[in-house]
């Protein structure tokens, strides 16, 4: 797994690339906090993501909880790859709507779906 | 004896029709070997060829069945793929069932011999490591106790999954699980975020998700619990049975209350509106809940995944059973037409009767209006009935032309539009061999092979479109192809060589078309197994012309050709506009009338034996038909032209009294009449006298011809 940061101010992009699985999970997660840290506006592009797995949905729910309580913004940043909301799609995520954290109503599936 | 014979036929004919079926969705399944429905489609007609075959003694078809039915087994559970050889094979194996079906019983043993090669190169398809897996077959859980009654009991389960913290370091993917679930039937999935924690809490490692899964399947409890077998340890599973559907139980009743809103907009003390805004002012009963603390906004998602899933499985089961179909012997349907179009008859007779007799009694004249009110309607139904969509006919060509093409080795497509487009049902059957043949001519004459394509500046893959459309009182059928076109001098030569017409002789490309369509012609150098032998195209036309149609050609060399076939809508029934010429009455079909006008002597004198009339400003010719049939009494001092619009040309025919609309039960006119030019039937008016049919554009066109002719 790759992950290349584009960072202006406060704002950063993350592009993940390769395999984002479980090997790579405890990767991303210190990747995101770092992000979460040093940025206010967090951008995750999967363009180009070849596999990602249950894993990494987890870790990018739990990173946008996160972000809502630090009242930080993250998205993931489309056009979304086929194999990211297929699998979405699989893992039974395309129908949440927003957990009670949602109170900016930027739940991330929800806008995974729409896409 | 009887009953078993006839239970039989019953069992063929729904035989024959899965197989249909079967070949439509391996067709498509070409097109795209993923799609789960389709397969799913293929592997249902197979299951029930192969239940019905063993129930009403086709033994062998069901074994045979059997075979192919596992094979698509895997396919279904994505144990393997559905591979162009798969398909052919199937489709091989498809036609040898119909074989089977339509054999006698002692060409039986011979023919099952005759399968085992193809059960063989079947079995070679299964991957190595699938082979050597038990077969899994799936439980009984089908009702086929009786015959005709076929249906599964279905349960819905709702499944709460827990995948357990440890879930991913033993290697099972949840989503694999998931996936197994959707493969025994209809699925709904929800997944639980709630307990995911913040970023610093989680453990990447750990899965803190769980689901909660609708599931509509025939296959019982024990195929669900089968897929947690290997997680039972680290995961938790709870399953409960959310809906039953009852195939006993064909009515869904709920006790009626009667809604506050409506009653209280009956009684006028609010209107629809102020309902329609308190209702969308009103919170929905998950949001309440939800805003009481009492659960999360996921558990409401979930909730709400269950009861659409429900729904939409009930709903989607019961438009399966409103469109059943009730099946009827042909016969019977031919003589309920029949009937109908006597009480056509007789029905204008008594509306003729009503109106010279019924003037002292207002009784007799309201029941006459309301039988023929009643009669009109009865018409339109049964007329309707017999109407069936083109689509039918459509499918059978697709393999017709994947076939041919491929024996070519040219490559074509083959699309249809239009294919709901109803006709009726003898109109259909007897389409069916022209259109093959018309269809085989483009394949073999018309489009060119890939390499002279490539050449010419088109695409290597030909194009055949099949469409279908309602054009006023018809149904235009048309085989639009992009091949090579009707090289018109070729026809031209052929057609001197033939003595058709004289070497020097001068047609229009119209007219050369048309010499296409006579007996023996064929500009095919070669005679392949296909067409060739001249002996298609004149059985066509006449074909076309006996279900009183026209077929047109038009082509441009290089770009490709275009047959048009007009056919009418039907063939029984058609409305009228009745007119007389001295004691003879004629009958217009009204789809062709536009306006009628006078022609007074004065007229016809000045026009100094010109037949053309002026209308707004416009020349309209017309014909007299007194003078054509002949009829001797002498004219009227004032006639009437009836103008007609053929071909979008306009062509008056005089006549002496216009009568008006009659609904026309056309009787043919029996063989000996049957040369007769411009009559296309006849029907018996309401006091019993004979009123022929006219065939307008046979009038025009031999009028037409004699006036080149005179020339």
């Amino acid at each position: 797994m790759g992950a290349n940061f584009q960072q202006s101010g406060t704002s950063v992009v993350i592009t993940l690339e390769g395999e984002i699985t479980l090997p790579h999970a405890a990767e991303l997660r210190h990747t995101l906090i770092k992000a979460l840290i040093d940025s206010d506006d967090i951008s995750i592009s999967l363009a180009n993501a070849q596999a990602l797995d249950l894993s990494c949905l987890q870790l990018f729910c739990s990173a946008h909880r996160s972000a809502v309580r630090l009242k930080k913004r993250l998205c993931l940043s489309g056009p979304l790859p086929q194999v990211f909301t297929d699998m979405v799609e699989a893992a039974g995520f395309g129908r949440l709507t927003g957990c009670k954290l949602d109170t900016e109503k930027s739940c991330l599936w929800a806008a995974a779906h729409g896409a | 004896m009887a009953i078993s014979d006839r239970h039989r036929s019953v069992f063929l004919e729904e035989a024959n029709e899965r197989l249909e079926e079967l070949e439509a969705s391996l067709l498509e399944l070409e097109e795209s070997p993923a799609d789960g429905e389709l397969i799913g489609r293929i592997f249902r007609a197979l299951h029930t060829i192969k239940g019905s075959g063993a129930m009403f003694g086709f033994e062998r078809v069901s074994k045979f069945t059997h075979e192919i039915e596992t094979v698509f087994d895997l396919v279904r559970n994505n144990r393997m793929s559905a591979s162009r050889e798969l398909i052919n094979l199937a489709l091989q194996a498809r036609d040898r069932i119909k074989t089977m079906l339509a054999a006698s019983d002692e060409a039986g043993p011979e023919l099952e011999r005759a399968n085992v090669p193809l059960i063989e190169s079947l079995k070679k398809l299964i991957p190595a490591d699938v082979r050597k897996e038990p077969p899994a077959g799936p439980l009984p859980s089908a009702v086929e106790t009786k015959a005709g009654e076929r249906r599964e009991a279905i349960a819905t389960y709702r499944i709460a999954f827990g995948a357990g913290r440890n879930i991913f370091k033993t290697g099972i993917d949840p989503i694999r699980l998931l996936d197994e679930l959707r493969g025994l039937g209809e699925c709904t999935v929800v997944a639980l975020t709630e307990p995911v924690p913040f970023l610093e809490d989680l453990d990447p490692e750990d899965c803190y998700l769980s689901w909660n899964v609708l599931l509509t399947t025939n296959r019982g409890l024990n195929a669900i619990k089968d897929v947690f077998l290997f997680v039972e340890d680290c995961s938790k599973v709870k399953i409960d049975v959310a809906d039953v559907i009852d195939p006993s139980q064909n009515v869904d009743f709920q006790p009626y209350t009667k809604r506050i809103g409506d009653i209280l907009v009956e009684r006028g003390d609010v209107s629809p509106e102020v309902v329609r805004q308190g209702l969308s002012a009103q919170k929905r009963f998950g949001e309440i809940l939800v805003g009481m603390g009492a659960i999360g906004p996921d558990k409401v998602t979930a909730a709400l995944a269950e009861q659409e899933h429900v729904r939409d499985v009930r709903e989607k089961r019961h438009k399966e059973e409103s469109v059943m179909t009730v099946r009827v012997p042909a016969e019977k349907l031919d003589r309920l037409v029949d009937l109908v179009g006597e009480l056509v008859t007789v029905q204008a007779r008594l509306s003729q009767a009503a109106s010279t007799h019924g003037n002292g009694s207002t009784d007799f004249l309201a029941i006459s209006e309301e039988v023929e009110r009643l009669t009109a309607e009865l018409r339109d139904i049964t007329m309707s009935i017999r109407m069936m969509p083109i689509g039918t006919t459509f499918s059978r060509f697709k393999r017709l032309v994947r076939d041919l093409s491929g024996e070519l080795g040219k490559q074509i497509e083959l699309t249809t539009a239009g294919a709901e487009t109803e006709l009726d049902k003898t109109v259909i059957e007897r389409l069916g061999d022209p259109l093959v043949h018309l269809i085989r001519n483009s394949i073999d004459h018309g489009i060119e092979t890939p390499a002279v394509r490539e050449a010419a500046g088109k695409p290597r893959q030909g194009s055949i479109l099949l469409s279908a459309v309602h054009a006023g009182a018809n149904v235009l059928i048309q085989i639009t192809d992009d091949g090579g076109g009707i090289d018109s001098d070729a026809v031209r030569i052929k057609a001197i060589e033939r003595g058709l017409i004289a070497a020097d002789a001068h047609l229009s490309e119209q007219e050369l078309f048309g010499l296409i369509l006579t007996p023996g012609f064929t500009t095919a150098t070669k005679v392949s197994s296909v067409s060739g032998r001249g002996v298609g195209m004149d059985v066509v036309k006449k074909t076309i012309e006996s279900l009183r149609g026209t077929l047109d050609i038009t082509s441009r060399k290089g770009t490709g050709t275009t047959i048009t076939l007009k056919l009418p809508l039907t063939l029984a029934i058609i409305d009228g506009f009745l007119t007389r010429i001295g004691s003879e009455h004629f009958i217009f079909p009204l789809s062709v009338v536009e306006e009628c006008v006078e022609l007074s002597r004065d007229d016809r004198e000045r026009s100094r034996g010109r037949h053309l009339a002026h209308v707004r400003g416009q020349i309209v010719p017309y014909l007299r038909l007194r003078e054509r049939f002949a009829i001797g009494c002498e004219a009227p001092s004032i006639e009437q032209i009836v103008i007609t619009r053929v071909n979008d040309r306009r062509v008056g025919f005089v006549v002496d009294l216009v009568i008006g609309g009659h609904q026309t039960v056309i009787k043919n006119l029996g063989r000996y009449y049957h040369g007769v030019k411009g009559i296309s039937g006849a029907t018996i008016l309401g006091d019993g006298t004979v009123a022929l049919i006219l065939d307008v554009p046979r009038l025009v066109r031999s009028a037409e011809f004699e006036e080149t002719n005179a020339r």
